[in-house]
């Protein structure tokens, strides 16, 4: 283990590995910051700008945008009320009064600290799960790969927002569009439509673009007149109490715990693990009533819960190459698009890779915490920006993006298909995140499929024989009976809104 | 993203629009895959071809769709927004760089997509927009040609 670390900081540490770890923190601040845009628009943003480089400075650099992003989207979060993305919501609900009560700083601060430890301790618990779960990885075949992989998508369809119908529904068209191309077995080119530039299949980065920011742009036009945030944040102002810190010490604890167990299993991340450790606060804490009012538990906790499964999140994704969330979705791209393979042999076979990166998450989490305390007053004045201006020049980086990967005007025209088309979801309420997992796993699951098919002569109840994918497969299979049982409730039931919604704290359906 | 959704529920007499498209809009994409598929050899279950896997897909496609039809054909009344002013200026904006770039180079695409997408919101003026543009090609011919090297052509025809 030791000469692991020792390999990863040396790769981690070099000129060029230390910048682009500096740039994509940066940028995934920046980015984070906007309202609408989350870490996983904001890795898709920069993923283009990623080719050009080494593939362990890609993914340090993509890395560092991710968990940038995530810290952005608090910041908004706390100052606006705006959340960049759900996971950020939480830190509204007492950061936003903290910071009507003029300690949007102190919020701000304990954010960056809650963040920096449950990061830490999350690289540890990172390191220290990887091995296990690549040994196991390579102790099961292709027909357990196959059910671990449509566990992960299905869960990641039916849990969290939105009805799980609507979730299933996504990740199969996703898989659908991954399907288009020339088959890797037959080299029969699959819908491909008489369209040269489609034998290759769809681009990631064509369709996150188009999905994520384009379609996101269109709805946020109308919809992010916001409140400009007017006073400004002082150096002094950010500086937490006595009490301040003594009160938070147990909850960003807690708050990694939570996270480092959400973190790695599929279908959860972030946000659940924000949600779970602002309610366990509550539920633990001596006064209650305080939470809404501005506690600080409410803020330190559910960011360390945050920043702690953002980093164990990589666990499946770097060990199994099974990535847990659309965001670990599109990390696992960017390595396929680097030619490493992801999975149980990534760390026999690149090492240097695979240790480098995890290097770097200690780096990063360091630069976060630095870079934070005297960016805050940037941050703030790009919160002022009107978003009629903003919107133009993202659209303008998804242009020139997406054209300069392949100098393809056809790939703009893409963007503006899918990004139509993901408009036409938002506004019906279909989730496009699952798309994307659905986009990047389905690939892989055909694969595993043929092969478990191949071993099996044809027999689908090999996978109910054997253990792990029998217990997988049936769990799956809950999950998919659950979102129908959803389904038929409502028909059945049209007017009363169920309790599930509640629970999950969706929005009741209409 | 966390946003309330565009639907806004309405307890007049109705159909549930929204839900109703949305299974129109999955279920014509499972159909398209779905009968795509037949194109290609099927092959057996132990040698999967081709068009196998997109068929099993697009099968399921199919039957979500009619999950998400099912409680839309009970519900009550909802209105679907959508806002035809932004979407058509953004995908203009976006048109309009795919034509310019390989005719015009770089900085008159970023600029026409900048003014025209910009365009696209009730409270930008005409001069707010030919500013905004004119700040974006600049910054694009910075950071994108002159900061990272990018292959790009700038302005066709100059250099």
């Amino acid at each position: 283990m030791l000469e692991n670390i020792v390999l990863g900081f040396s790769v981690a540490v070099s000129a060029t590995n230390l910048s682009f770890c500096f740039i994509g923190v940066l940028l995934g601040m920046f980015i984070g910051v906007l309202p609408g845009i989350g870490p996983l628009a904001a890795t898709s943003l920069l993923l283009p700008v990623t080719f050009y480089l080494e593939p362990s400075t890609a993914l340090i650099m993509l890395a560092g945008v991710y968990y940038g992003a995530e810290y952005g989207g608090s910041t908004a979060s706390i100052l606006l009320n705006l959340p960049g993305t759900p996971a950020n919501a939480v830190a509204c609900l007492d950061g936003y009064p903290m910071s009507k009560q003029g300690r949007a700083g102190v919020a701000l601060m304990m954010t960056t600290i809650g963040s920096f430890v449950g990061g830490s301790i999350g690289i540890v618990v990172l390191m220290a799960l990887t091995p296990a779960v690549v040994a196991f990885a390579k102790a099961i075949g292709p027909t357990d790969y196959f059910a671990v992989m449509l566990f992960g998508l299905l869960a990641a369809a039916t849990i969290g927002q939105g009805s799980p119908a609507r979730g299933i529904a996504m990740v199969v068209i996703g898989v659908l569009l991954g399907s288009i191309g020339a088959d890797m077995n037959s080299g029969t080119i699959r819908y491909g439509l008489g369209i040269p530039e489609l034998f290759d299949g769809l681009h990631l980065v064509v369709l996150a673009m188009g999905l994520f920011g384009v379609s996101e742009v269109i709805a946020s036009i109308t919809t992010a007149d916001r409140q400009a945030f007017q006073s400004s944040v002082s150096l002094r102002s950010m500086i937490p109490t006595r009490d301040d810190m003594r009160r938070s010490v147990f909850p960003i604890l807690r708050g990694t715990a939570v996270g480092s167990f959400f973190g790695p299993l599929p279908g959860t991340g972030p946000s659940i693990a924000a949600f779970m450790s602002y309610a366990l606060e509550k539920r633990v804490a001596r006064d209650p009533s305080r939470f809404g009012q501005g506690a600080i538990e409410g803020v330190s906790a559910p960011e360390s819960a945050n920043n702690a499964a953002a980093q164990t999140a990589f666990v499946p994704t770097l060990a199994m190459g099974i990535p847990g969330s659309p965001t670990m979705a599109i990390m696992l791209g960017a390595m396929m698009i680097h030619g490493i393979q992801a999975g149980p042999l990534m760390m026999t076979e690149h090492p240097d890779v695979f240790w480098g990166v995890v290097a770097s998450f200690w780096i990063g989490n360091l630069m976060l915490l630095v870079l934070n305390i005297p960016l805050i007053g940037i941050w703030v004045r790009i919160l002022q920006i009107p978003y009629r201006l903003l919107y133009p020049s993202i659209l303008c980086l998804i242009c020139i993006g997406v054209y300069s990967t392949n100098s393809s005007a056809f790939d703009v025209w893409m963007v503006l298909f899918f990004g139509l088309v993901g408009y036409l979801f938002k506004i019906l309420d279909l989730e496009p995140a699952p798309l994307l997992l659905g986009f990047i796993l389905g690939p892989l699951m055909e694969e595993h499929l043929r092969r478990a098919l191949l071993l099996s002569r044809g027999d689908f109840l090999v996978f109910f024989e054997q253990p792990i994918s029998g217990t997988l497969i049936v769990v799956t299979v809950g999950l998919v009976l659950w979102a129908v049982t959803i389904q038929i409730r409502r028909f059945m039931d049209p007017v009363r809104p169920g309790s599930e919604e509640a629970v999950l704290g969706e929005t009741p359906e209409r | 993203m966390g946003k309330d959704s565009v639907q806004k529920p309405d307890q007049g007499r109705g159909r549930d629009v929204g839900g109703l498209l949305a299974a129109g809009l999955v279920g014509a994409i499972g159909l398209f895959f779905t009968l795509g598929a037949l194109n290609y050899d099927l092959g057996t279950a132990r040698r999967m071809g081709p068009g196998y896997y997109p068929l099993l897909m697009g099968a399921a496609c199919l039957v979500v769709s009619l999950l998400i039809l099912l409680p839309a054909l009970r519900r009550p009344a909802t209105r679907v927004i959508f806002e035809a002013k932004p979407a058509l200026m953004v995908a203009a904006g976006i048109a309009a760089f795919a034509v310019a770039i390989p005719r015009f180079g770089l900085v008159p695409a970023v600029f026409l997509a900048a003014a025209i997408s910009a365009l696209g919101h009730e409270k930008t003026g005409l001069l707010d927009t030919i500013l905004l543009a004119a700040f974006l090609s600049a910054g694009a011919w910075l950071i994108f040609i002159v900061g990272l090297g990018l292959p790009l052509p700038v302005v066709k025809g100059l250099w």
